[in-house]
């Protein structure tokens, strides 16, 4: 089907919509495919840096398992949500292959939004801003793999605690307290690391 | 990502979906996942709700007061009677009904608190219910006939009532209704149970009535008898080997 035509007639449509026309007609799964490959991609090279340079291969796993598992999505939950799922359980797999190696967290604006919302004071200049990138990239890779991932799925995915509770299959109230207890960590290592509070 | 990229993955996938002829799983995979799941954790908590139902039983009916003529000190008594074993299963299927369910579909949203707190008074209050519908002691009695080392493991309290010196006995009685009661006891010894004893705890003085008996041995295998209670449970051959 037309690449431009397909365009037109998923534009409008909900990804909840998306999925139930995909069912019935292959070609709109690949709506939903263009809307998420860069959000799923950026999500993976975070959680598994290293996979950066075969990201297109990772990816397409993930598709293909959300494909596959297309029948089995709970209209009661976000798609978004759903995919996250999917694509974080990927990702922590491939994670366990490269347990041997600390992972340094992909840095970017957003990283660097998180350091000045919680550690950074006062306006920083542009080698502050990639010292800061590299500093809290550094942190994240060193402090435990469950509190890693609720501080990137919040403060780097910008997700809610509801759409975390349904990505990582814990209860909101278990969210709340890992990301209480993530960010002081994240703090405390931060300063062990680097010195004194900024 | 850049746009070409994206178009490039996304043509990937959908040829790799029209050459290797992928289709989405059946819904049917789905709902029998997550009916096992909520199968295993209603199992889960069937078999914590027996448990407790035999730790009832088999606590309310050892004899806690007869440890000091049995020549146990308290401890050493309730190391023996307690139902560990019991507590121990109630406390394994609590945990693996709460876990199946959190693993479910939805199950996950539920506060851990909240969902725990259900499965133990789930488990307790039907516990209760069967252990007063008898289903505790019919299962303690099974694993009693069938089981060769359930009453190594959850403790032999027959062993405990044919310790006739210390003034326990415990058998069946096989005369009419008339003075003295003869008594044959587990081990297959005769008794003559003399005495004007009190009935308890449901004993009945009736052929074919297993009783446990609180008294004095005179010797010649004639007891004097202050007590008898019901004999609840089953024995199995040979219990003091």
């Amino acid at each position: 089907m037309n690449l431009l035509i397909m365009d037109e007639r998923c534009t409008e449509k909900t990804d909840e919509e998306l999925v139930a026309l995909s069912l019935e007609d292959q070609e709109y799964f690949g709506c939903l495919m263009r809307r998420y490959t860069a959000p799923l991609g950026r999500y993976i090279i975070r959680v598994v840096p290293s996979f950066r340079n075969s990201i297109d291969d990772v990816l397409q796993e993930v598709f293909i398992k959300i494909y596959l598992n297309l029948r089995g999505f709970d209209p009661s939950l976000k798609f978004s949500s759903w995919a996250y799922r999917i694509t974080h359980n990927h990702a922590v797999s491939l994670l366990r292959k490269e347990k041997t190696r600390p992972q340094l967290v992909s840095t970017d604006n957003d990283t660097y939004d998180f350091f000045e919302r919680y550690v950074a004071d006062g306006q920083p200049n542009e080698n502050e801003i990639r010292y800061a990138k590299e500093e809290v990239s550094r942190v994240l890779a060193e402090i435990d793999q469950k509190y890693r991932e609720v501080l990137i799925l919040r403060y780097l995915e910008e997700m809610d605690y509801e759409e975390i509770s349904d990505i990582l299959k814990k209860p909101v109230g278990t969210i709340g307290t890992l990301l209480s207890r993530a960010k002081a960590i994240f703090k405390d290592e931060y300063v062990k690391k680097y010195g004194t509070e900024k | 990502m850049e746009q070409k990229n994206e178009e490039n993955c996304v043509d990937c996938v959908m040829r790799r979906i029209k050459e290797e002829r992928i289709t989405p799983r059946s819904k049917w995979r789905f709902l029998f996942n997550d009916l096992s799941v909520l199968a295993i954790s209603a199992s889960s908590l069937i078999i914590g709700t027996l448990s407790f139902s035999v730790f009832l039983e088999t606590l309310l009916t050892d004899d806690w007061d007869i440890y000091n003529q049995a020549g146990r000190t308290f401890w050493e008594n309730v190391l023996k009677n307690f139902p560990f074993l019991w507590l121990f299963f109630l406390c394994i299927f609590i945990f693996y009904s709460y876990y199946a369910f959190s693993e479910s579909e939805r199950g996950y949203r539920y506060k851990q608190s909240v969902v725990i707190s259900l499965c133990i008074a789930i488990s307790l209050i039907l516990g209760v219910f069967s252990y007063f519908a008898g289903i505790g002691e019919k299962v303690d009695n099974y694993l009693i006939a069938n089981v060769p080392s359930y009453h190594s493991i959850t403790g032999n309290h027959v062993c405990l009532w044919l310790q006739p010196d210390r003034g326990l006995l415990a058998g069946m009685i096989i005369s009419t209704g008339t003075k003295p009661i003869i008594i044959v006891d587990f081990q297959g010894n005769r008794w003559i149970a003399t005495g004007t004893p009190v009935f308890s705890r449901g004993a009945i003085d009736r052929p074919g009535e297993r009783v446990k008996i609180l008294g004095t041995a005179q010797g010649n295998y004639v007891f004097e008898a202050k007590e008898l209670r019901r004999w609840s449970g089953v024995v199995e051959p040979n219990p003091c080997r």
